[in-house]
């Protein structure tokens, strides 16, 4: 694999098809965010918590675990306004034995396919859904905002969300299959333990190409140990794709005094054609 | 899909003409089960092009008053092929009568792909029910729910005569140019979207998902003003505030020559749009919408949208990015 090629390809998909120009940023001293003496948010304070006394995971969310940011030539360079995203957004198994996740056979065939081709096939570039685990990786802002039945994912990247239901339900039958299945939230604690199942067959988990199916269920355990961070422990036991459930954690950093701005994937996308016009080169 | 449609359907009232020497066309529209109440009816001037939209009553029955002339007549809903003929000759002071007979496109009749049973989601529906309205921790009335909208009626709309002749290119081009068709947001203004929304209520956010097209939006409730500058935006940047028991939500930062609603109707980046949300019981929303835009109206616009709880029913996940095949097939001038 030519290391810079596949830097490019990984940052076109990454900064999300068709978004014109640099992020833009807005600034605004939001309400309810604790300050320091000088004004700044102080991000160690304590959690909000709803009126049930659980925590509010509500707020503006964006992966924490900012990677380097290389010059062409792989030098690390100042970051600018990248905004960054997670590691594991490539590789969702980096940090496992081996640095990769458990895969089948075939399925480990599947992924050097996708990477082979420079992840030209990936959903997120023909403006499809980050579905979970994913999204919680991505370089994109993510909002929360929860009340005591119902936690809801507002993801900047094409008006996407998803809703994690909190009143006790069970799943339905028969679920239909979807991007984001259909997940359902309980309390341990301070901690909120959120099942979904009811995925597509065909899904990413990275950008390198993971596949995730249908036979899929996922665990979240989502703790917000003080106010500027939440902590995400997904579990995925995937028996189709993998040999074993394997469990990986991800953190994400408030982004305070912001807010989402409109980004709507398919406004004059080319991303796709392009790339799919490079494949065989 | 097609439920985003129909829905649209039904809010879909073009400027119906009034006019003192008029004569009639009374169009009777039928399925292959009978009466069908969800068509879209227009009656197209030849040829001048002046379209004038028909309005639905019991039974199919379409009816549109039209100065005398000869006109073609087009029907359309949502999964039939759509009717046309032309050459109708009306005189003023007579009825001229059709009876119209709607054939089913291909339909793999999949999930929400019924004809039938699309018009029976809006027309055969439950009553809501009945309680007393939810409130949240600070007092204020909780609009959370999954609600359906009943139509509004857009015309009527002032129009400058740049936005005039632009809502009649829109109309004359089958509405091909309509942005859903390329998933992006059906409507300026959300509550104009059509079909099944939630809203979540949070103290500082109230939060609008729409099933039917790409799909939330925001109305930001902690007191903040507009940013300086803000947008341009789809639909807005959303800020409110409360008045009483009534949610007032004040919207600027719109796109330029943006659609506010399926039939076509533009509005300018200067939209000024005004919402009073009540919630009066547990199973009904008011919303009375202000338009004002100086950039493309020549006075301000009222309508007020009712809409009912559905309480058993949750969104299902709509993806228009995939596989989406309209847009290489509409067809206009």
């Amino acid at each position: 694999m030519n290391v810079t090629v596949r830097t490019i390809a990984l940052g076109l998909v990454l900064t999300g098809a068709a978004s014109p120009g640099v992020a833009q940023w807005l600034r605004y001293p939001t309400e309810g965010i604790p300050r320091k003496a000088d004004g700044k948010p102080d991000l160690t304070a304590a959690a909000p918590r709803l009126p049930n006394g659980k925590p509010d995971l509500s707020g503006i969310w964006h992966a924490a675990q900012t990677p380097p940011c290389l010059d062409s030539r792989g030098v690390e360079r100042p970051c600018g306004s990248a905004t960054g995203g997670s590691p594991l957004g490539g590789n969702l198994g980096r940090n496992l034995p081996g640095g990769k996740l458990p895969y089948q056979p075939w399925s480990a065939q599947l992924r050097a396919d996708r990477l082979k081709v420079m992840s030209i096939d990936d959903p997120h570039v023909r403006c499809l859904p980050d579905n979970p685990p994913r999204h919680w990786t991505l370089p994109h802002l993510t909002k929360a905002v929860h009340t005591p039945k119902l936690l809801v994912l507002m993801y900047e990247v094409n008006a996407m969300y998803r809703q994690i239901f909190v009143d006790g339900r069970p799943f339905p039958q028969d679920l239909n299959p979807t991007w984001n299945g259909y997940s359902v939230g309980h309390w341990e604690g301070d901690t909120l333990i959120v099942e979904t199942r009811g995925f597509r067959d065909d899904l990413w988990i990275d950008t390198d190409g993971s596949p995730m199916s249908d036979a899929a269920k996922m665990t979240e355990r989502i703790r917000r140990p003080n106010f500027g961070s939440l902590e995400i422990q997904v579990t995925i036991d995937d028996p189709k794709v993998y040999t074993k459930p394997f469990t990986v954690t991800l953190s994400e950093q408030l982004e305070a005094d912001t807010e989402i701005v409109d980004e709507f994937c398919a406004e004059g996308e080319k991303d796709y054609d392009r790339l799919q016009r490079s494949r065989g080169k | 899909m097609l439920r985003a449609l129909l829905g649209l359907i039904v809010l879909a009232q073009g400027a119906a003409a009034a006019q003192s020497a008029t004569g009639t066309i009374r169009a009777t529209v039928t399925d292959l089960q009978g009466t069908f109440p969800a068509a879209s009816v227009q009656a197209k001037r030849e040829p001048s092009g002046l379209t004038i939209t028909g309005h639905g009553a019991a039974g199919g029955t379409y009816t549109i008053d039209v100065p005398p002339g000869t006109y073609e007549l087009s029907v359309s809903a949502p999964g039939m092929k759509s009717f046309r003929r032309g050459g109708l000759v009306v005189s003023a002071g007579q009825t001229l009568r059709l009876d119209v007979r709607l054939e089913e496109t291909v339909s793999l009749r999949t999930l929400g792909e019924d004809p039938t049973a699309i018009a029976a989601t809006y027309f055969n529906r439950p009553d809501p029910p009945k309680g007393k309205t939810p409130r949240l921790t600070n007092g204020k009335p909780d609009l959370t729910g999954v609600w359906l909208g009943g139509p509004t009626d857009l015309g009527g709309i002032d129009f400058q005569p740049w936005a005039a002749a632009l809502l009649k290119e829109r109309i004359d081009n089958n509405f091909k140019d309509w942005p859903p068709s390329f998933c992006q947001p059906a409507a300026a203004v959300p509550f104009f979207t059509g079909g099944f929304f939630k809203l979540v209520h949070h103290p500082s956010t109230l939060v609008f998902i729409v099933e039917n097209a790409t799909a939330f939006t925001q109305m930001l409730l902690d007191g903040r003003p507009h940013p300086l500058g803000v947008g341009p935006y789809w639909l807005g940047h959303q800020v409110g505030r409360w008045d009483g028991d009534a949610l007032v939500i004040d919207a600027i930062g719109f796109r330029d020559r943006g659609w506010l609603g399926f039939s076509g109707q533009p509005h300018s980046d200067k939209l000024h749009v005004t919402e009073r949300l009540r919630r009066p019981d547990l199973g009904h929303l008011e919303i009375e919408i202000t338009l004002d835009d100086p950039g493309a109206f020549q006075k301000k616009w009222t309508g007020t949208l009712n809409a009912t709880l559905s309480p058993d029913i949750e969104l299902q996940e709509f993806v228009c990015s995939e596989n989406n095949k309209d847009a290489g097939h509409l067809v206009g001038k």
